[in-house]
């Protein structure tokens, strides 16, 4: 037996079978389909796709066959891949190569071998597409044609499997990639948070050790103070009252009264400030002012007063960096010698900040003068449109209204009864345009013009409407129950009556059906403001529409059940809202309806 | 109690036609006999100042639309007031609007009344007849 040499791009071909990935994977289908074909068309018991791997060949795919691999060393394949085309092996027991062969020899007794090589792209062959039988034989052209086009149809399929797979793996890669991507954007949003948190809370901290900083400067000058009392006490204070100074949580210097030279600056001064032993100590305090004319007023305050407090000025660092400070200082003894003792704050942040709430308020104002003269100009617009609608919309009714009227009367004979029902309703549209116009007049006159606010005496306000609709009243049989003895609100007289006559009207109007019908008006006065009910047993409504009946042109009866222009309860709403006033109702359908109205005593 | 002054006009200034054909027939519908003189716009109305001023009849009563072109309503009514020979001639004013400002103005201007036209027919047509009836049979006009 003569075994296969290896192939002189052995490395290079090894490496191009592990791209495709393909090795010890599950059958699949369109590789059997292969071995099929070629098994059927070469009329070939066995059929395999054989893939050689550095010591093995592996199938695949197998038709006739077992085995999932056999030793490279014994594989008819493994020569195969040397041959650019068909190798065919007619006897193998007559082929020196492979007489001896063990797959010869014994199981599965080779005698014929056809192998096609399934060479990649590059140009490596990866294995072969063959077929093995176990008599002797020859191969026809056809045959070999077919073989030949179905190993390259092999070689196909496992550049298509290599790319899908190629394409998975950059799918998930994208979905990984977006997931990390989600992830970090979530982190980031997190610290942008904490980011925020933080600084609310260094802003609240900031404040705080503003507070505390003055805590302890008093506490500190009450030792000063207190070390004055007697000399032993001095010395058994100083080094206490130093150390404290040194330690203090703010930034304290005490300079010269005599001088107004620095003499001292602790450590959060020398920190915060750059005041040290090399800087600062032994300069003229006036330096650290921007404008040294203010430390001058300082002084000139704090021998007035005998102390400063909460002095904000303009300051500078040991090297020159300007800054907001905030002061307090007092005069003490320091190493025998009157000293001013200052505590001094950097607020230049609150500072900073404060201008920006002051710009914002400035932007603020603006805005608000802005929205304040454009709505003066839309309120003028509007009276202009109102005006006009009052002049130009009415005159062409009147004129309608009118000639209807005259066709009625001087043309009654020439027309039938149905052309005397339009003209009737055309009349009847008229009149119907027109409430709408006056309602929609008085609603835009209630939203603007100016209300005085005087005492409104309910019962006669009531009386005087009851009897404007005494008519209807009596005509309909109402039963009218008033109870508002002496009561009497702060209101617009004018709204006042809009108001208490469009809820007549509505009660009048939705109690027709009633048996009989009711209506009570009665005030109940609480401590500030008193509170009317107007009461109907009319056909009320569902307490879910509540809001929407006051809404203009709002509407839950079809308007030839119950005809309006969907005006009514929105002037009364807009009236009791320009008066300072509330207004609700309770109801259920059916079961009449409640209007409270709620008004300043 | 009649007055000789059956002959004297009524001037009616309205400048929108359909208004003014209605007007006339409302009085026509209402058998009223006043004479109707018209003028189709302010400055119609106050080129009648030299008019009276020559001598020619003064009407019983002006009834003055307020929008008017050219020269409006309110403007009519001062001019009318400035002249010694209408300071004192009766003018209603017969108008679309019943906004506050121009009842105001007008009554500040001295109109003698303020009538809003309504837009029914029937309320039109009793509109003129009591306009007609006060202003040219009950009311005692200045001479």
């Amino acid at each position: 037996m003569i075994a296969a040499k290896l192939p002189s791009d052995e490395t290079e071909r090894l490496a191009a079978l592990r791209l495709y990935d393909v090795l010890d994977t599950p059958a699949e289908e369109p590789f059997d389909d292969l071995t099929e074909l070629a098994a059927r068309i070469c009329e070939a018991p066995i059929a395999l796709i054989s893939l050689i791997d550095k010591d093995r060949q592996w199938f695949k795919s197998k038709v006739g066959l077992d085995a999932a691999e056999t030793a490279r060393d014994i594989a008819f394949c493994a020569h195969a891949i040397h041959h650019p085309d068909l190798l065919i092996v007619e006897d193998a027991a007559l082929d020196a190569r492979f007489s001896d062969n063990p797959l010869v020899t014994a199981e599965p007794h080779i005698r014929f071998y056809a192998g096609a090589p399934l060479v990649t792209p590059e140009g490596h062959a990866l294995g072969t597409l063959c077929v093995i039988d176990r008599e002797p034989r020859s191969m026809s052209p056809d045959h070999q044609r077919a073989l030949r086009v179905l190993s390259r149809h092999v070689m196909t399929q496992l550049e298509l499997r290599r790319r899908n797979k190629e394409a998975a793996e950059l799918r998930d890669e994208r979905i990984r990639l977006i997931a990390q991507l989600e992830e970090e954007q979530k982190t980031l949003e997190r610290r942008i948070a904490e980011r925020t948190a933080e600084l609310t809370r260094i802003e609240r901290k900031n404040d705080q050790q503003l507070a505390l900083a003055e805590q302890s400067r008093r506490a500190l000058l009450s030792l000063l103070e207190d070390q004055k009392l007697t000399e032993a006490a001095l010395r058994l204070s100083e080094s206490r009252y130093r150390s404290l100074l040194e330690m203090a949580p703010f930034p304290a210097v005490l300079s010269s009264l005599r001088n107004g030279t620095l003499l001292y600056g602790n450590r959060r001064a020398e920190t915060q400030y750059g005041i040290n032993r090399e800087q600062g100590i032994g300069q003229p305090a006036d330096r650290f002012y921007q404008d040294p004319e203010q430390r001058d007023r300082f002084a000139a305050l704090l021998q007035k007063e005998g102390r400063v407090d909460d002095l904000e000025v303009r300051m500078l660092t040991a090297d020159g960096r300007p800054f907001w400070a905030l002061v307090s200082a007092s005069v003490v003894d320091f190493d025998n010698e009157p000293a001013i003792f200052s505590a001094i704050n950097d607020i230049t942040e609150r500072k900073r900040m404060e201008d920006e709430v002051r710009q914002l308020n400035v932007e603020l104002e603006e805005r608000v003068r802005q929205r304040t003269a454009e709505l003066a100009t839309a309120n003028k617009e509007l009276e202009t449109f109102t005006y006009s609608v009052s002049h130009d919309l009415k005159a062409p009714l009147r004129g309608i209204d009118g000639y209807s009227r005259l066709l009625l009367d001087q043309h009654h004979d020439q027309l039938n009864e149905e052309g005397r029902l339009f003209l009737n309703n055309v009349r009847q549209s008229v009149d119907k345009m027109s409430k709408l116009i006056e309602d929609l007049l008085t609603y835009s006159r209630m939203e603007r013009r100016s209300l005085q606010n005087q005492g409104v005496d309910l019962e006669r306000l009531v009386a005087t409407i009851l009897d404007e609709r005494k008519a209807d009243i009596e005509a309909m049989g109402m039963t009218v129950a008033v109870s508002l003895l002496g009561l009497s609100v702060r209101a617009d007289a004018e709204g006042m009556a809009i108001v208490m006559r469009n809820l007549v009207d509505n009660a009048i109007k939705f109690t027709r059906d009633s048996r009989p019908p009711t209506l009570s008006i009665r005030g109940t006065a609480a401590e500030k403001s008193v509170i009317l009910e107007v009461t109907d047993n009319g056909i009320g409504f569902d307490m879910q529409f509540h809001d929407r009946i006051f809404d203009i042109f709002q509407r839950l009866q079809r308007s030839e059940d119950y005809p309006g222009t969907g005006v009514g309860l929105a002037i009364v709403h807009k009236a009791m809202q320009r008066m300072g006033g509330r207004i609700w109702a309770t109801s259920s359908p059916g079961q009449g309806a409640t209007f409270y109205l709620e008004l300043p005593r | 109690m009649i007055h000789e002054s059956t002959m004297r006009p009524i001037l009616l200034v309205e400048d929108n036609p359909v208004d003014l054909d209605l007007t006339l027939r409302a009085f026509k519908q209402r058998n009223l006999s006043t004479p109707i003189q018209i003028a189709r716009d302010g400055q119609e109305a106050l080129d009648w100042i030299p008019r009276w001023e020559a001598g020619e009849t003064m009407p019983l009563v002006i009834l003055l639309d307020l929008k008017l072109p050219r020269v409006d309503g309110l403007e009519v009514l001062r001019q009318l007031r400035e002249h010694p020979v209408s300071r004192a001639l009766p003018v209603v004013v017969l108008t679309s609007s019943d906004e506050d400002r121009d009842v105001k103005e007008a009554y500040r201007l001295r109109a003698n009344s303020y009538i809003v036209k309504p837009v029914n027919f029937e309320k039109f047509m009793d509109v003129a007849t009591q306009i007609d009836l006060y202003w040219c049979l009950i009311n005692h006009p200045p001479q």
